[in-house]
């Protein structure tokens, strides 16, 4: 059967295994098709195969593949070990796809790709493999660091025809007899006419069938799949599903095959060309370098602006104010009473000083990296769950807590990109490195997926699309991806530069996990970390590991012995069956979390390299109509000076870094001074913060937009550095007075005659609320409540909005460890501007709707918070007169002034709570309105049961029934300045940054 | 024109008292209360409006014009031939079309209940937009501004007429959708929409988060909320013109409002079951859902909101064209029926003027059995608040592909849309950065011929 590989297949080519004719009497149908097929290669070697769930044991080598006792079986990680592995393939519905081993590995790990387990075995047994597989050496490409990346490429099997010379009667056979049977039985599920292509299919041109889909092609290998399927010889495959063919109709197709299945159904060829002038586009202001304007400070840049437009500044900020704006901008928390006290007093002394001081403490705390972390988490369209089917990522909290570090330790920003795109690839020199290096590539992970995406090629493109549009909008500025279908309308962009790019993420893996089921088709492993979790390493797991895998075997029994009567005959109960599947691919999932010497396993988010190929330009983004394959590169208009080349054996994903962060990239530092900017003075510079193309707006003060950017890559990219010395300008410090003189002039202060007032975002709002009451914990928790809802989907209304869900009224932790569930945001967050993370976010909206003043009024949250203050201020303080002076420090960071305190006191005595019904002790007042709260809890213990252990003590408190904490009634006193300090939380003056 | 007093407070001190045991609603006591000042009360047109509410039935995704309201025989005859548009195929409609009511107007039996109120239509077959990009295009259709932040024309249509109702918000929006399309821009903050009922189709009337107080009585509520307003009055002389501040308090005021006012105003249980019936409030999935939608939009015009968008998203049928668009019309036909025949019965029809259509329609070619994008020509229709019933304005070509005569962009639209309201949408215009702004920019024509 073997012959000659042929020179034009590429490494992609498979590995196909076919089953014998009598394969129905076999035990292990699938291991031993596996079997069958690698024999011829690996000579008499042992073949130790994954094989189908359900199955025992596999028969040429007698070891148990479902979960081999000794042996590691693991949701795994193919990141880690990434010039290692890997095979493949599977239970009936996917073979196998590649294999690559690394040759210095002590163990080789055989993964299955579609169905979580992992083998691991010596090296010894696979060098007969290997051997065998060296003669073959047109299947072998050396790569580095003695890697050997194998291709097993099968073989051709009945001679298909050649492309052009169709005999007559040929065509005529198949026009008469086969065309009509494949359109009848066939084309409803593998056609672009009948829309679909279950299992990646198409059965409507000759390049379509000859290429398979995600089972394999048709006409290759002893037992072709096409023979198979219409002839129902293969219980996995009996096509059409619903009821055999007539027997005179699959006697023709066999016939047909037989005569080298002759197709006159050619599929179009196209090439894409394109009409944009590079070169003229290379002219638009933001793709020339920035250049050092002749000014030599902000101040200095900023001034010359305002008065060629004719406007004076308004004073500087008093001491308090800006304490209050330094202390938000640089922590996004309000100075606590004692800070304020303390920086007047110095500030009396020597303001420079004063403030100076001030800021490089502020810019030391680990609050810092809270503030600027969860600002670029805008910009990577942070979530934690999918969208859509919105399943949760259980692991995305780990890449949260990575940003809010690097951002802490001032992580250079060219770094910071090059490990978002390529952290694998980087060098490490210990575990806690390689672990940092891996989760930070979760950035090409964490994304909007639809995972109900049945085609597996739309869905790659469609994630490949993501990629290029965060990583072109989020860093550069530029709308890539309008490119994917056609030319780019405004910017100079062909979309052959977007395929270009599109092969380098089609050259990655990307993995984001999550279960397969309920509607999910698009799974992945997960990325195994080589660092436990603090606090859950120390739990010795080895019992619960031993009562799992009993469990384990017992489901595996029940489902096996459902599985051998898969035939629907009578008696056989389908839903028990589904259920014992369900039960079975769970407790392999929760044993994939636990090594068996009880330690626990870490997983992470991540990408690794995939198959180093280059991608075809889809015409108009269609699948269906691959055009000319196009080198992976960059794009052309940008093609400056050290523009690297990428090596044909790499994805790129390294280069595309380089070159994003080059210097000579005219966009990156200019993109992100510019998002810097807005974060401290109200407004960009560049007010479409995420296009600075052709369609985009021109700076409003682009000597300013240069002179940062020139700025910010002289201090190698430090984004502290920056953020300094614009809190220590002059111009930032200005007071934020009206004039009514300038507001005439230029009401959206572009010249920056004055500091822009803001409103507070939705973090700092109630950051500053359990910051004021005395509730917030500083303390960044273990994980993320998200972990609770464990594998499951999330929102869609079946178990209420999240915050409901996890109960997050009762979260004490800064704003930013909340659960960032896509389209299901708490209500602090999503009402107050927080965006749906559907992608990047340059600015928020800032808006200002009655559904924020009825959260501010009635809701658990500011209800607690107000309480919680009140009595605050009645333990510390015993005069009304002192609790009203210090509700107005605390909430307002500046002390009241007369009129405020005798209106405080007079609404202290007018104040009466009426007649709400006070609440019977021991009543669970807290979950009022709350009734369903316990989704978070209830989540745990469903269905994402295993999942959820690695969240922490403090992640799960919040999620603790609120009945736990049942409110005591309040005295009249008691409600009268809880209703007091809410009144302040919902003023102006609390939600706005002077 | 329409110069706010950003200072005038007068309106809190009258609305803070007398709503506490009112024997009226609070849903009807908002009408009367509309005549007295504040930036939300009701405002004279700059003439006689033909309408006083705007129902917008937002199709998201681009819906199919040439399965539905733009009849082409031709593009039927010439299935599977080369178009001039690219490289696919034309595809003839996928549905019959028929001639309906007395104007006799074509309509496809992918709407068969819309169809019977053929005489209500008016079909505005030329439309044609600047972007066949959705989001994009979904902005424009709102704001008239493809990359620009700018006003969406529900918050225009406040900004120019008021509310007739102060208890409930003016602009809303029932479904889902970015805030960007909804929101007010340089308009003052409290002309921007209330979202109300996410995606998530949650069985019952839907929710408005925190709506009740638990705490206290709403006499105690007021007291609490004078003091707010007291400091926020501060913080005004300090930030004269601060629109966030501004915002707060109007929208402080309208939560408090709202509180009693629309509990009642969502709660469509009240209704009668053939009514709840008609709308198909009772079935399952995007139909029932939409039905709801529905139901409350005309329950809101009813009580005076001025604007009200209802959202109804899944119209991008890149496949099965035909498949797809029996479950898009299909979820909506019965519920849009019911809607025109409801507010007919209720003489609610006359005042109040039915928008519908999505960002753009679809090509006449097809590839892998849908439609792409086509912002060339497409149809949208109205119906009611003085609009002509009964015919249709503009065409495309013989395929459906361009808009060929009575060409309608949506500035024209916007436009008609204002005057329709008694707005003069050149002189309907917001002073900003030392310019005056309009929905229109500087386009814009109405159409005589649709005016009834």
């Amino acid at each position: 059967m073997e012959r000659e590989i042929p020179k034009s297949l590429s490494v992609k080519q498979r590995i196909f295994f076919y089953q014998p004719p009598d394969k129905r009497t076999e035990r292990n149908p699938v291991s031993h098709r596996f079997a069958k097929r690698l024999r011829p290669v690996v000579g008499d070697a042992p073949a130790i195969l994954g094989h189908e769930p359900g199955e025992d044991k596999n028969p040429d080598t007698d070891l148990d593949c479902g979960v081999p006792s000794g042996t590691v079986t693991g949701r795994g990680n193919w990141i880690g070990f990434r010039h290692v592995i890997l095979v493949t393939a599977a239970p009936p519905s996917a073979m196998a796809t590649k294999i690559e081993m690394n040759m210095d590995d002590s163990s080789h790990k055989w993964q299955d790709s579609s169905h979580f387990y992992k083998l691991s075995y010596q090296a010894s047994v696979f060098s007969p493999m290997i051997s065998a597989a060296r003669s073959l050496e047109s299947v072998f490409r050396p790569a580095m660091n003695r890697i050997l990346k194998l291709a097993f490429l099968v073989i051709l099997s009945s001679g298909l025809q050649a492309e052009d010379a169709i005999p007559p009667e040929h065509l005529d056979y198949f026009e008469s007899h086969v065309r009509p049977a494949l359109i009848k039985y066939c084309y409803e599920c593998h056609s672009v006419e009948g829309g679909e292509s279950r299992g990646g299919l198409y059965l409507d041109t000759r390049e379509g069938m000859r290429d398979g889909g995600s089972s394999g092609p048709l006409f290759e290998g002893e037992y072709p799949l096409f023979i198979d399927a219409i002839t129902w010889a293969d219980p996995d495959y009996e096509m059409p599903p619903k009821s055999k063919m007539p027997q005179d109709v699959i006697d023709k197709l066999v016939k047909w095959f037989e005569m080298g299945a002759p197709d006159p159904r050619v599929r179009e060829t196209f090439l894409v060309e394109t009409e944009i002038d590079i070169e003229a586009g290379k002219n638009h202001w933001s793709y020339q370098k920035p250049v050092r304007p002749s000014g030599k400070t902000i101040d200095e840049i900023v001034e010359k602006k305002r008065s060629v437009e004719g406007l004076d500044p308004v004073g500087e900020a008093d001491a308090l104010s800006l304490l209050r704006r330094l202390t938000f901008d640089l922590t996004g928390l309000p100075p606590t009473p004692p800070e304020v006290k303390a920086f007047h007093q110095e500030f009396e002394k020597d303001p420079k000083q004063a403030i100076t001081a001030r800021v490089d403490q502020l810019l030391g705390s680990k609050h810092y990296g809270e503030r600027w972390g969860r600002h670029w988490l805008d910009v990577v369209r942070y979530g934690e769950s999918s969208g859509t089917l919105n399943i949760v990522y259980p692991y995305a909290w780990r890449f949260r807590n990575y940003v809010i570090d690097s951002f802490n330790e001032d992580k250079p920003y060219d770094r910071l990109i090059t490990e978002h795109l390529a952290g694998d690839l980087l060098p490490a020199s210990s575990d806690e490195e390689k672990q940092e290096l891996l989760i930070a590539t979760g950035y090409l992970a964490l994304g909007p997926k639809k995972q109900n995406e049945k085609n597996r090629e739309v869905f790659a493109m469609n994630l490949i699309d993501e990629q290029i549009d965060t990583t072109t909008r989020g860093f550069m500025g530029t709308t890539v991806a309008c490119a994917r279908c056609h030319d780019h309308k405004f910017d100079p962009i062909p979309t052959t530069d977007y395929y270009a790019i599109a092969g380098i993420f089609k050259s990655t893996e990307t993995l984001w996990g999550t279960v397969a089921g309920n509607q999910n088709h698009r799974t992945t492993e997960l990325v195994e970390l080589p660092v436990p979790d603090a606090h859950i390493s120390s739990v010795d797991q080895k019992a619960l590991y031993a009562e799992k895998l009993a469990e384990f075997e017992k489901a595996r029994e029940v489902f096996a012995a459902g599985k051998r009567n898969v035939r629907p005959k009578e008696g056989f109960d389908a839903k028990a069956h589904v259920r014992a599947k369900q039960r079975f691919m769970r407790l392999r999932d929760e044993l994939n979390f636990i090594n068996p010497d009880g330690t626990s396993k870490t997983f992470g988010m991540g990408a690794g390299e995939g198959y180093a190929e280059n991608c075809q330009v889809l015409v108009t983004g269609d699948i269906n109509k691959p055009a000319q394959e196009v080198d992976r590169g960059f794009l052309q208009v940008l093609n400056f000076q050290g523009t690297p080349a990428i090596p044909g054996d790499q994805s790129g994903r390294l280069q595309l870094a380089e070159w994003i962060t080059s210097t000579n990239n005219p966009l990156t530092a200019r993109v992100m001074v510019n998002r810097i900017w807005m974060h401290l003075a109200g407004a960009p510079i560049v007010e479409t913060m995420d296009n600075f193309g052709t369609t985009g707006l021109p700076p409003s003060n682009q000597d300013l937009l240069d002179f940062l950017a020139i700025r910010f890559m002289e201090n190698g990219w430090s984004v502290k550095k920056l953020v300094r010395e614009i809190v220590l300008s002059d111009t930032y410090q200005l007071a934020s007075t009206y004039d009514e003189g300038n507001y005439a002039k230029d009401p959206a202060n572009n010249t920056h005659w004055r500091a822009t007032p803001r409103q507070l975002d939705a973090e700092s709002l109630r950051d500053q609320m359990l910051l004021v009451s005395g509730m917030l914990d500083r303390t960044r928790p273990e994980g993320s409540m998200a972990q609770t809802a464990g594998d499951s989907s999330v929102g869609g209304g079946r178990r209420g909005d999240s915050s409901a869900q996890f109960n997050t009224a009762l979260f004490k932790g800064r704003s930013l460890y909340l659960p960032i569930l896509r389209d299901e945001l708490p209500d602090e967050l999503g009402l107050f501007d927080f965006p749906n993370p559907q992608g990047t976010i340059g600015q928020r909206a800032v808006t200002n709707v009655a559904t924020q003043s009825l959260h501010l009024m009635n809701s658990e949250l500011v209800q607690r918070q107000a309480r919680a203050m009140a009595e605050v201020l009645e333990r510390n303080f015993n005069s009304p007169n002192e609790q009203v002076s210090n509700a107005f420090l605390l909430s307002y960071s500046r002390p009241a002034n007369s009129d405020e305190v005798s209106r405080g006191l007079q609404f202290l005595r007018e104040f009466d709570p009426g007649v709400a019904p006070k609440p019977e002790p021991g009543t669970p007042v807290a979950t009022r309105g709350k009734g369903k709260g316990k989704g978070g809890k209830g989540g745990k213990a469903g269905k994402g049961k295993g999942k959820g252990r690695g969240m922490s003590s403090t992640a799960e408190e919040p999620s603790a029934p609120s009945a736990l904490e049942p409110e005591e009634p309040l005295t009249k006193n008691q409600a009268k300045l809880a209703a007091f300090c809410q009144a302040l939380m919902m003023s102006a003056e609390f939600r706005t940054i002077h | 024109m329409f110069q706010n007093d950003f200072t005038r407070r007068s309106a809190l001190c009258s609305l803070s008292t007398g709503l506490g045991g009112i024997a009226m609603s609070a849903l009807t006591a908002g009408r009367s209360q509309a005549a007295e000042a504040g930036p939300l009360a009701a405002k004279k047109p700059h003439f006689q409006p033909r309408a006083k509410n705007v129902i917008y039935l937002s199709m998201r995704g681009g819906p199919s014009h040439l399965d539905t309201f733009d009849y082409k025989p031709q593009l039927t005859r010439d299935t599977g031939k080369n178009g001039k548009y690219g490289d696919a195929k034309l595809l003839g409609s996928q549905a019959e079309f028929r001639q309906h009511g007395e104007s006799g107007l074509w309509i496809s039996d992918l709407f068969p209940n819309v169809a019977k109120h053929a005489d209500d239509l008016c079909l505005l077959n030329g439309m044609h937009g600047d972007t066949s990009n959705h989001q994009p295009a979904v902005t424009a259709t709102h704001t008239g501004s493809i990359n620009f932040v700018r006003p969406s024309m529900g918050a225009w249509a406040l900004y120019g007429l008021g509310n007739e109702n102060t208890n409930v918000p003016g602009y809303i929006v029932l479904g889902g959708g970015q805030k960007g399309d909804y929101g007010s821009a340089f308009l003052p903050a409290y002309y921007q929409a209330t979202m109300i009922g996410g995606k998530s189709p949650v069985p019952g009337p839907p929710r408005v988060p925190n709506i009740k107080n638990t705490k206290m009585d709403s006499t105690a509520q007021r007291t609490q909320l004078d003091f707010v307003q007291w400091l926020n009055k501060n913080q005004l002389k300090k930030d004269v013109h601060s629109p966030q501040a501004e915002g707060m308090i109007q929208s402080a005021e309208l939560a408090y409002r709202m509180q009693s006012s629309m509990p009642e105003l969502l709660n469509y249980e009240t209704e009668s079951p053939s009514t709840l019936e008609a709308y198909g409030v009772g079935e399952t999935g995007a139909g029932g859902a939409f039905g709801k939608q529905c139901l409350l939009a005309r329950r809101m015009v009813e009580h005076g909101v001025r604007f009200v968008e209802v959202v109804h998203g899944g119209w991008d049928h890149h496949d099965d064209i035909k498949g797809n668009m029996e479950k898009s019309c299909g979820e909506t036909d019965g519920a849009i029926a019911a809607l025109l025949q409801d507010l007919k019965d209720r003489d609610l029809l006359k005042d109040t003027l039915i928008l519908w259509g999505g960002e753009f329609g679809r090509t006449p070619q097809s590839k892998g059995g849908g439609r792409g994008h086509n912002s060339k020509g497409y149809t949208t229709w109205m119906a009611g608040g003085g609009v002509k019933g009964g015919i249709r304005y503009g065409a495309t070509d013989e395929h459906g592909y361009e808009a060929v005569e009575g060409r309608m962009h949506t500035h024209d639209w916007h436009a008609t849309i204002l005057h329709l309201l008694g707005l003069d949408h050149e002189k309907l215009t917001y002073r900003y950065a030392g310019r005056d702004f309009r929905l229109t920019d500087v386009h814009g024509s109405v159409p005589e011929e649709i005016l009834a």
